[in-house]
């Protein structure tokens, strides 16, 4: 099959990408908001966090297709 | 008490802690159950191994010796090598510390404490401090930090990369943490809804909830037994990638 190029790591990473897109986010927001919270900075530092979830989630999502794609190249020499 | 009360009574933790001097002691559902587990496992893997230690052969040795031999030779080596043979031990408890909280919640009465987020999380952060320990004393804490930026990475991004990469493996730690949560809580959440169907049929037209009893009892042993499979899944999936986190820090990083 098509899969056998992927390493038994790489199938956990890619199993877990959603619950780490998910967890960046909702860790970030979590963390702007108590940031928030502490500076009495409403809502801008949440608004931050958010973005820097979203940023982080799509950096995880990258790396591992980036590193799919790479093994895939290794494969095929 | 609505259906909500219900679901919460059934799927939460209860305090009935005590106060003394002002300090709090929280004694829960869930802590009594994991002291009570805890106890119970050392005091048999204690008695196993006495057993073991004077030569006499039983049933309980045999199936210890597999299991340690399980976990050394289909977790721990293929994964972190040889440096594993020292985290055997850990391994070996982590295993078998899921395990029989997932199991226990099985019991009837008896409360699931990995279904928990705090038991979990706390799990996670001896995964998180095996990652650093092991980390730093493979490579040295500078040779360890420069891990976490990959090669030929252009040096004006270096800094940023660092951070996302340190940032990515304490994610890496949390998403183990609500793994196992996740999976416990919503297996409990879920046998415990599908038996609230046949009281909301009930109490809408009583004979239909009469007849809902024996189609939900059907599902309900059909869940259950993926529940024990999500007990032991869940047990392995957590202990493997401990082992595989560990190991690539150990090796490669």
């Amino acid at each position: 099959m098509g899969f056998r190029h992927i390493s038994k790591e790489d199938h956990i990473a890619i199993s877990s990408l959603g619950m780490s897109f998910a967890v960046s986010v909702v860790g970030c927001v979590l963390l702007g908001y108590w940031l928030d919270t502490l500076c009495g900075t409403v809502p801008l530092l949440t608004f931050l966090g958010t973005i820097a979830g979203f940023a982080l989630g799509m950096y995880l999502l990258v790396r591992v297709a980036k590193n799919l794609d790479r093994q895939k190249k290794e494969g095929k020499r | 008490m609505n259906i909500g009360e219900m679901i919460a009574h059934h799927v939460l933790d209860h305090d009935w802690g005590i106060s003394l001097g002002g300090f709090r002691l929280p004694i829960t559902n869930h802590s009594v159950t994991m002291v009570v587990v805890s106890i119970l496992l050392v005091a048999g893997m204690y008695f196993v191994a006495r057993t073991g230690a004077n030569g006499k052969r039983s049933l309980l040795t045999t199936l210890a010796e597999e299991y340690v031999t399980f976990i050394r030779d289909g977790i721990v080596l293929p994964n972190i090598g040889e440096t594993g043979r020292k985290m055997l031990p850990y391994f070996c408890t982590l295993f078998l510390f899921i395990l029989s909280m997932n199991l226990v919640g099985m019991i009837p009465e008896a409360k699931t404490a990995t279904s928990n987020v705090s038991v979990t999380a706390a799990l996670a952060l001896y995964t998180g401090f095996l990652i650093f320990h092991n980390g730093i004393k493979a490579h040295g804490l500078i040779g360890f930090l420069k891990g976490f930026v990959p090669e030929g990475t252009p040096v004006w991004l270096a800094p940023f990369i660092f951070v996302l990469e340190a940032i990515s493996t304490i994610i890496k730690v949390g998403v183990l943490a609500v793994r196992l949560f996740a999976n416990m809580f919503a297996g409990h959440l879920v046998l415990f809804c599908l038996l609230l169907i046949v009281f909301i049929i009930g109490k809408l037209y009583l004979v239909g909830g009469i007849g809902a009893v024996l189609p939900v009892m059907g599902m309900e042993v059909f869940v259950s037994c993926l529940e024990l499979l999500v007990a032991f899944l869940q047990a392995y999936v957590f202990t493997l990638l401990t082992s595989i986190f560990v190991g690539s820090v150990v090796q490669g990083h």
